[in-house]
């Protein structure tokens, strides 16, 4: 199955002044062609490292232990930063979570829609334009040969997250990587977003990489999920199988907790208990042992390795039985 | 320069706060430029009370015959134009120097308090009325407003200290208003007036020591500024009369002896030089430390 | 954005009118016949009687101030009073060669201040960075009549390779230059240092905001990220804030013209206030003041137009 996104035991650390902060371990996952894949997570789980090390948009103080990120079969964290600007933008793009601010202020969106397409010498600018009001009239702005010319500050929130998401496919990328695109909109734009991303993968067929902390969110959209918690993934597989045959204790919470998906009105909301941990100073054997309801003797010694639970679902517990 | 995309570490300004007055020292202590400008003013403000003990001769001992020498021995800076001892004269110079420092701020300082609190906290009109004052005396670049006050008045050290006093006010009474208007209207002032407390006791209690600080720091980044407009205009013949001696009016000498030595010149301007770099460096590090809000640049 | 403009515009003619009153109102003050101190002391008692008379001393204040404000209207400045001649003209024929030094002054900043500002941004906390930062400091802390009387020194009589006094021969472009290079540095060195440290801050949280990790995440180019995006909208705020700087840098000029002896606005002023010929130190003062607001009032007007967010708001 050809892949174009494949992270291979990444591990990641960042040097920071109260210590080193393990904010990946040992990370391994896919994005097959043509396929939606959602991570899913709380804040620190690892989501942002993931997506930057996706990209070589790693900060300064980032430390690569071991691993390797694959993109269309090559290993992103040693290109030349020649190489990776190539790349970005072109063969791998990103929607961003706040539309209120990923735009630049100071620029009407044709002018931003034209500099992203430097990259094409031969086109001139006239057919970059043209090629830009297409994909806005694509993602639903309306009259886009007027409104090409405004500024960010004349659309709304959800208006702009298009126009950014008409920025990252303009190129025809191979990856999309959208990193939380509806949380900071509201619940009627959110759907409008969802149903757009899913439109626009079914006529341009690029892989989308999704990071959401809204389960429902995944439901609606991927093929596949990935389960992180506190820098590893303790859960992966197909969409269906992990909604309906969660094995990881982390991910059944998590179900549990989705306010969609209680059955009984209730007064108290189910929580998870407990805090995420130290990601400087982790505890010893599964990361999720102190939270986990079901925990037992092997859990306290080594983290888990992935096994397989069934065909492409793979979880990290003892529960599955013994090494 | 790979760009961030993620920070999980806590704010610095949160730490601030649980640190006390020895924290802040220790930050401070790590600070090369700001201790620096310790030292250098430290040095500068014991030169001037000890000028007495450490001037070889007295600022106006005249002695013609060495006059406008080069540095030795019995002149460590030289002499000017009337043989008197250059290094003397520095040093009672900083007298002048940090007695108008001092003077004037903590006056403008005071006024301007006074002033912000009565245009924040009183009525609309009044406060128009003063924001209009202060705004027409920034309006005019200050040497200008000294050279007109000074044809009028005649020049003396006094009526500089008026000069600088009158331009500084407004500086300081923005201040004090914006931060008591801001708390005007705070809750807790208006729970404290609900409760009976009068202006003064919510002025002297409440509102003065959130505008201390940013005033301490202001009037620390003044003492450049001021020390300036004095050198400036006793450089100008405007300022100090002769014989006291003013950094100012050492360099005037220094300028109409140009040609003949370059030592005034030097010997006038290197303390005005270290005095205005030590007390910025240490207002600028004394900022950075307490309200790193306030830094423009 | 007309209507800003208008309300600017207005608040400035009201400040200048206030700063008016003070400068009329301060011969007042001072103690003795105001006659005297307006004509000085050559005046002698038939042109006493005759400023009485044209001030109309009789009458009230208020109504002196009136007549006075509408003689500057007017453009009538008062009189000399040792050479009789119209102040406004004296100090139109001065203000040329402040302007120009002034200007020049500030090209220094521009052209030293912003590429140090922005280098330093992008090589943060590096040596560079840091180094530069305590030469802004100092810059900025050091007052510019001592680096004038330095570069006079070094420059003018110590090395001789640049002219010590004047402003060069008239129509002679080459001269000119060189009599500016000295005193513009010196009253511009102040804010190549001021300037850096802006431009510094002002990219430094340009450079943090999200939109140029949008641009960086579309591939662009890191010079066209620093020019094109982060420069271009970090110069804003400095923008506005040039306008203050106008009336340091015309404080500046005035000791720059009196340490180079150049013809000026300063060196106008200060023989006037040597010779106590207030008429020209009042008449210079106005004029001086009303240029500050007015260029304080364009900086503000230039900066809000050109970000289009608040030229659209207003």
């Amino acid at each position: 199955m050809d892949s174009v996104l494949s992270l291979r035991n990444l591990t990641v650390d960042f040097d920071t002044p109260r210590g080193m902060v393990h904010a990946l371990r040992d990370v391994s996952m896919d994005v097959p062609r043509g396929k939606v894949v959602g991570i899913v997570g709380e804040s620190g789980c690892g989501k942002s490292t993931l997506i930057g090390a996706a990209m070589g948009l790693l900060a300064n103080n980032a430390v690569v232990r071991g691993g390797r990120a694959l993109f269309e079969g090559t290993d992103v964290l040693t290109m030349s930063a020649t190489d990776l600007r190539a790349i970005r933008g072109r063969r791998i793009a990103m929607v961003f979570q706040d539309p209120m601010t990923s735009l630049n202020p100071v620029l009407s969106i044709a002018q931003l829609m034209t500099d992203i397409q430097y990259r094409d010498r031969a086109t001139s600018a006239e057919q970059k334009r043209a090629r830009a009001i297409d994909m806005l009239r694509q993602v639903g702005i309306p009259d886009p040969e007027q409104r090409i010319d405004h500024y960010p500050f004349q659309f709304s929130g959800g208006m702009r997250q298009r126009i950014a998401i008409a920025m990252a496919l303009l190129m025809n990328p191979s990856l999309l990587i959208a990193d939380e695109p509806t949380t900071a909109l509201d619940v009627t734009l959110e759907a409008q977003i969802i149903a757009l991303l899913r439109e626009l993968h079914g006529k341009f067929h690029t892989s989308i990489l999704f990071v959401s902390h809204n389960l429902g969110l995944i439901a609606e959209l991927c093929d596949e999920v990935v389960v992180m918690y506190a820098g590893e993934v303790v859960e992966q597989g197909p969409v269906r199988a992990l909604f309906h045959d969660a094995r990881h204790p982390y991910t059944r919470a998590l179900l549990e907790c989705d306010p969609a998906r209680i059955a009984q009105s209730t007064r108290q909301l189910p929580t998870i208990p407990g805090e995420v941990p130290n990601l400087i100073h982790l505890p010893a054997g599964c990361v999720f042992r102190p939270r986990c309801s079901k925990a037992f003797d092997p859990c306290g010694r080594n983290a888990p390795n992935p096994r397989p639970v069934a065909e492409g679902h793979a979880t990290r517990c003892y529960l599955l039985g013994d090494d | 320069m790979p760009a961030q995309l993620s920070d999980t570490l806590t704010t610095p300004a949160a730490a601030l706060r649980r640190e006390g007055f020895l924290g802040q020292a220790q930050r401070f202590s790590r600070d090369p430029l700001g201790m620096l400008g310790l030292i250098l003013v430290t040095l500068i403000i014991l030169a001037a009370i000890f000028a007495d003990i450490l001037a070889p001769y007295g600022p106006a001992a005249i002695d013609v015959k060495a006059r406008l020498a080069a540095p030795t021995f019995e002149h460590p800076l030289g002499t000017d134009q009337l043989g008197r001892d250059v290094l003397s004269r520095v040093l009672y110079g900083g007298r002048i120097a940090l007695e108008v420092a001092l003077v004037c701020i903590s006056v403008s300082l005071g006024l301007g308090l006074v002033l912000g609190m009565l245009a924040g906290y009183g009525p609309r009109w009044l406060d128009n009325a003063l924001i209009l004052i202060f705004d027409a005396v920034r309006s005019f670049p200050v040497i200008m407003f000294a050279l007109a006050v000074v044809t009028l008045v005649g020049p003396s050290l006094e009526t500089i200290e008026l000069i600088i006093i009158v331009t500084s006010i407004p500086g300081y009474a923005r201040i004090v208003r914006t931060q008591t208007l801001s708390l005007k209207n705070n809750e807790f002032i208006l729970a404290e007036r609900s409760l009976g407390a009068g202006i003064w006791r919510v002025l002297s209690v409440h509102i003065m020591p959130n505008v201390i600080g940013p005033l301490l720091i202001l009037a620390s980044m003044d003492v450049p500024v001021v020390v300036t407009i004095e050198a400036g205009l006793s450089f100008l013949g405007l300022g100090v009369r002769p014989p006291t001696p003013s950094w100012g009016s050492i360099l005037n000498d220094g300028y109409a002896f140009i040609r003949n030595t370059p030592w005034l010149v030097i010997a006038g301007g290197v303390p005005l030089i270290l005095t205005t770099l030590g007390f910025t460096f240490l207002g600028e590090a004394l900022r950075d430390i307490f309200d790193p809000k306030l830094r423009k640049g | 954005m007309w209507v800003y403009t208008a309300r600017r515009l207005g608040l400035a003619i009201v400040i200048i009118s206030v700063a008016m009153a003070m400068l009329f109102f301060m011969i007042y003050l001072v103690p003795g016949d105001p006659a005297s101190i307006a004509l000085g002391p050559r005046a002698t008692p038939e042109m006493k009687e005759a400023l009485r008379a044209k001030m109309g001393l009789d009458k009230p204040v208020v109504v002196q101030f009136f007549n006075f404000f509408v003689n500057v209207l007017r453009g009538d400045l008062g009189v000399d009073v040792w050479s009789n001649r119209s102040v406004s003209i004296i100090v139109v024929e001065s203000l040329p060669y402040t302007l120009v030094l002034t200007a020049v002054g500030l090209g220094w900043a521009i052209l030293l201040g912003v590429p140090m500002g922005c280098y330093s941004a992008i090589r943060r906390n590096t040596w560079l960075d840091k180094i530069s930062g305590v030469l802004s400091v100092s810059a900025i802390a050091v007052p510019s009549f001592i680096v004038a009387l330095y570069c006079l020194l070094l420059f003018a009589v110590e090395w001789k390779v640049l002219p010590a006094i004047g402003a060069g021969e008239q129509g002679d472009y080459w001269d000119q230059f060189t009599h500016l290079i000295l005193p513009s540095f010196a009253i511009g060195l102040g804010w190549v240092g001021y300037l850096a440290r802006l431009v510094r801050a002002s990219m430094l949280e340009i450079m943090g905001e999200n939109f140029i990790r949008t641009a960086r995440a579309f591939g662009l180019a890191e010079r066209t990220i620093v020019y094109r995006y982060a420069l271009k909208l970090a110069i804003l705020p400095t923008v506005a804030l040039m306008g203050v700087g106008v009336g340091n840098l015309l404080s500046g000029a005035v000791f720059a013209e009196i340490v180079f002896a150049r013809p000026g606005i300063g060196k106008l002023v200060y023989d006037a206030v040597i010779t106590r010929n207030y008429p020209v130190v009042m008449g210079a003062v106005l004029v001086t003041t009303a240029l500050f607001v007015l260029c304080t009032l364009l900086a503000d007007l230039l900066a809000a137009w050109l970000d289009p967010r608040a030229r659209a708001a207003l």
